[in-house]
């Protein structure tokens, strides 16, 4: 987006004219973690903020918890590679929480280059009566000690503090677009344009390369990773996209590469592989030990449907497994869709975000629009998707009921505890009331990244350089 | 919903220089959406009027990709996919120009005939991830250099090169490629008035109807959708058959000449990272490998300098194919450079035009290519675009010179094309057989 404010004020596109006070406060991921009680979110400062959740109090049980500022520190700081002669942005790509077990809260955050473990530990008690030195910290006259006395714990305001860890670096020619924690808890992967590494988090001078699409001559590449993501439960099963819109699921016990490209094989005959193997499996979702072969998830184009941009809309910004492990989700520019993992010629529910759009891929070309990348996520239930969209839209879609709303996400429209309204845009040329044209849609306000509770309803949107946290109404 | 589309499209660029072709086409538009949505969508069957509308767009989608890979921020890097997918798009579009010209009987089968060397890598390119790569054969032969380029834009070493020109290197080979097609949509109004088939322009008009009879549309393919341009042209290996017994029609010269010619021009590398500001100086130049491309490389691809190097090599002994053709060139001692080793890149998708480009290497030498206000790659992509139009132009000097200077208005600057032509005066005749050969005439 940084890039491409240039081009927008030469191209003199629809989007109106934004001057970001703070650009550094963009916000440029969301995440709760495995729990819910605390939600992190990283800027284009390269600063994470975390808030936890108010514990609810029986006192004010209307008032459910909310979530407050916990700590805020500086994860990444701008760098400059001086053999290329770039900078390094310190933007925050993605922060991946590693769920808890002990009392201390660990999570991983990333930049274009390298990653960042997080220790975000709670002091309230400090030691007070020492021998040697004061309270102030002044160091005592020895002399003046006449007797000994042992320091004893007394409580102290909270105080949250955040170290790292380990640093995750040097891995990266290009640039990381995700990371993932494995279900083993001890290996994550790393992924940027090219490659995905493999780490162990007690390591950070090694990585394994899993999948390298790198040609061999940089002029024929034409495609890139997107994003990767670790299977929930199974911890030798990824996936990753592409910008061809494809995805693969990869077997990290087939071979030490993941990357199968000289024995890929025609889609007809990979299909027939895979059925053979599905029929060994029994059917019954992931619970197999035989090894699997690696699977290509590509949904073959609509003719009717294909434009210029049918290549760029179709790359994958998202990829999200399902918390039962038995689905994955893709977002392209215009849909997002849900596959079934048994399921790899076509995906099993496409879900259209903003079709209105189809008729103006010409000019979000030129203002870059095009190339915005939105995420997407499951609810904890895996019964409804969410995903952004322009003008501070996002859209729920339920996959029971087939139902899909549209919210808006903007401060006018929120007062604390109103219901937000659904939203509609219209496509005809008739408008009714309270709908929005396609044209007067602001395409400098953009949800790209939002998140849901593990468990409840309640979701964090990211608009801009502001968070929106909605929660379920409470009867 | 095509019409809706369609009208959207068209109203977003109607703006400017463009706007009296779209007052002209607001009758043809109503006609030409009724046809395309018979044809299956956009873009998809510009048979009739509505090719009109859909050369623009996709012209205006070629020159927006092109601003947008070559207006860079100098601090930050750009985002890989992005530039991957522009350079996709270009690649596309350039091909459905070539195809385009090639439905008139020329000599650059979408795929590049069997006996040229340097095919062997290109056939063996991995094939891309996840998609069918059968097809990607002539798509992926457009090797984009601009990705070396840019990942990695260094002050550059070669004394020929402008400092910050590294990145825009690979601009003659974006617009070279389809020289006289973009000529053609470059100037479509003035186009539209001179041309009525006068074959000296070798652009496929718009206005007029394809000389050759359409071809049928195949059934679309999952993989040509999303890699090959257009269907309307048969699938390439049809089209290997139909281009030498075109040839053989022809009466001229030296056919085999001409088909060596031919071969070559199919093979020339569309993506030398530099050809056209390295071969600027002099032919003659000794070909060592440009140091420009190496330490850039060395850094950006860890490992594969030699790559580039074999790139940059037979990016310049390809230039000297169509040399070779030529009698009164200077004999096989740089001949001897493209015994480089076939790779992947070089066997790039015949475009038709690039022996034309090379020519013009040499015979505009002197052209002053600022045209373009990129930043930082002006000159280069200036060069480029200059070559692509003087490709168009190297046929009217034979025929008509007044045609030149006309279709050099907006984009060729003040360069005088004409008088680079002098040190070939003596080969004017075999060029223009060659020349007549290759635009069709």
């Amino acid at each position: 987006m940084e890039e491409e404010s240039d081009t927008r004020k030469i191209n003199n596109s629809f989007l109106r004219d934004h001057n970001y006070a703070t650009e550094a406060d963009i916000i440029s991921t969301v995440e709760f973690n495995s729990s819910g009680e605390l939600l992190a979110t990283g800027d284009k400062g390269g600063r994470v903020v975390v808030f936890q959740r108010e514990q609810e109090s029986k006192s004010q049980p209307q008032r459910r918890g909310e979530y407050n500022v916990y700590s805020t520190f500086q994860s990444h700081e701008p760098e400059f590679d001086y053999l290329k002669s770039l900078e390094i942005e310190e933007k925050i790509n993605k922060i991946k929480w590693l769920p808890q077990q002990h009392a201390a809260y660990f999570l991983l955050s990333t930049n274009d280059k390298t990653v960042k473990l997080w220790k975000i530990s709670e002091r309230d008690k400090r030691p007070e009566g020492y021998n040697l030195k004061d309270e102030d910290g002044r160091i005592r006259n020895p002399l003046t000690i006449t007797s000994l006395r042992v320091p004893v714990l007394q409580p102290m305001d909270l105080m949250v503090e955040a170290t790292a860890r380990r640093v995750f670096s040097n891995a990266h020619t290009y640039h990381i677009n995700s990371i993932s924690v494995n279900s083993d808890l001890q290996t994550f992967i790393s992924t940027d344009d090219l490659r995905v590494n493999l780490w162990n988090l007690e390591i950070t001078d090694r990585s394994f390369n899993i999948v390298d699409i790198k040609p061999a001559n940089m002029e024929e590449l034409t495609e890139v990773i997107t994003s990767a993501e670790f299977h929930p439960q199974q911890c030798h099963t990824f996936a990753y996209s592409s910008s061809k819109g494809s995805i693969r699921l990869c077997d990290m016990r087939q071979a030490a590469l993941c990357d199968k490209h000289c024995k890929y094989s025609p889609l007809a005959d990979h299909r027939a592989i895979l059925q053979a193997s599905a029929e060994q499996e029994g059917g019954e979702g992931w619970g197999c030990e035989e090894e699997e072969v690696e699977k290509d998830f590509e949904e073959p184009e609509d003719p009717s449907t294909r434009s210029f941009f049918s290549e760029i809309i179709s790359s994958i910004s998202d990829v999200k497994f399902s918390h039962n492990g038995r689905y994955l989700m893709t977002r392209d520019y215009l849909t997002v869709k849900v596959w079934d993992l048994q399921m790899e010629n076509k995906p099993l529910e496409t879900y259209q975000v903003h079709d209105y759009l189809r008729g103006k891929l010409c000019s979000l070309y030129e203002n870059d629009c095009i190339f915005d990348k939105f995420e997407c996520v499951w609810n904890g239930s895996d019964s409804v998707i969410m995903t952004g969209s322009y003008n501070n839209f996002f859209r729920m879609f339920d996959r029971n009921t087939k139902r899909d709303v549209t919210l808006e996400a903007s401060r006018e429209n929120s007062k604390p505890r109103a219901i937000l309204k659904p939203r509609k845009v219209c496509v005809g040329g008739k408008r009714r009331k309270d709908e929005i044209s396609v044209d007067s849609l602001d395409f400098s306000k953009k949800i790209l990244h939002t998140t849901w509770h593990p468990h409840e309803n309640i979701i964090a949107v990211a608009a801009t350089n502001n968070l929106y946290i909605f929660q379920d109404k409470v009867n | 919903m095509t019409v809706f589309r369609l009208g959207e499209t068209r109203y977003m660029f109607g703006k400017g220089a463009k706007r009296k072709l779209d007052e002209d086409e607001e009758g043809l538009e109503g006609k030409a959406l009724e046809a395309s949505v018979a044809g299956g969508g956009l873009g998809l069957c510009p048979e009739g009027l509505s090719k009109v509308s859909y050369t623009l767009q996709r012209q205006t989608i070629f020159n927006i990709s092109l601003m947008k890979l070559y207006s860079q921020r100098p601090l930050g890097e750009p985002s890989l996919e992005r530039r991957v997918l522009i350079n996709n798009m270009l690649r596309r579009i350039q091909d459905e120009l070539k195809q385009e010209g090639s439905l008139r009987p020329l000599l650059f089968p979408p795929s590049p005939p069997p006996d040229d060397p340097m095919d062997e890598g290109f056939r063996e390119a991995p094939p891309s991830f996840g998609v069918l790569s059968a097809a990607a054969t002539a798509q992926v032969s457009q090797p984009s250099a601009l990705l070396m380029p840019v990942i990695a834009p260094p002050p550059s070493p070669h004394p020929m090169v402008p400092p910050n020109c590294q990145a825009s290197q690979a601009c003659p080979n974006r617009v070279e490629v389809c020289p006289t097609p973009l000529e053609a949509c470059l100037t479509p109004a003035s186009l539209l008035e001179e041309d009525g088939g006068d074959s000296a322009f070798c652009a496929p008009s718009p206005p007029t109807p394809p000389l050759s009879p359409p071809p049928p549309q195949p059934p679309p393919l999952p993989s040509a959708l999303l890699n090959q341009a257009s269907p309307r042209v048969p699938v390439p290996a049809s089209s290997i058959d139909g281009f030498p017994s075109a040839l053989s029609d022809m009466e001229l010269g030296p056919p085999t000449a001409i088909t060596r010619t031919a071969a070559a021009i199919t093979t020339t590398v569309t993506t030398s990272p530099a050809p056209t500001p390295l071969t600027q100086p002099s032919l003659l130049t000794p070909l060592s490998p440009t140091p420009t491309g190496l330490p850039r490389d060395s850094r950006t691809m860890g490992a594969k300098p030699e790559a580039a190097g074999v790139l940059l090599a037979e990016g310049r002994c390809t230039e000297l194919r169509p040399m070779d053709a030529l009698p009164t060139l200077p004999p096989g001692g740089l001949v001897d450079i493209s015994a480089s080793p076939s790779s992947p890149s070089s066997s790039s998708s015949p475009s038709g035009f690039l022996s034309d480009l090379a020519l013009d290497d040499v015979l505009f030498a002197d052209i002053d290519t600022s045209m373009y206000d990129f930043d930082p790659c002006t000159t280069s992509g200036a060069v480029g675009v200059t070559t692509g139009g003087g490709l168009a132009k190297l046929s009217p000097v034979v025929t008509a010179d007044d045609l030149l200077k006309s279709l050099a208005s907006p984009y060729s600057g003040p360069s005088p094309q004409v008088s680079a032509n002098q040190p070939f005066k003596i080969d004017l005749t075999e060029l223009d057989h060659i020349m007549e050969v290759l635009v069709g005439s």
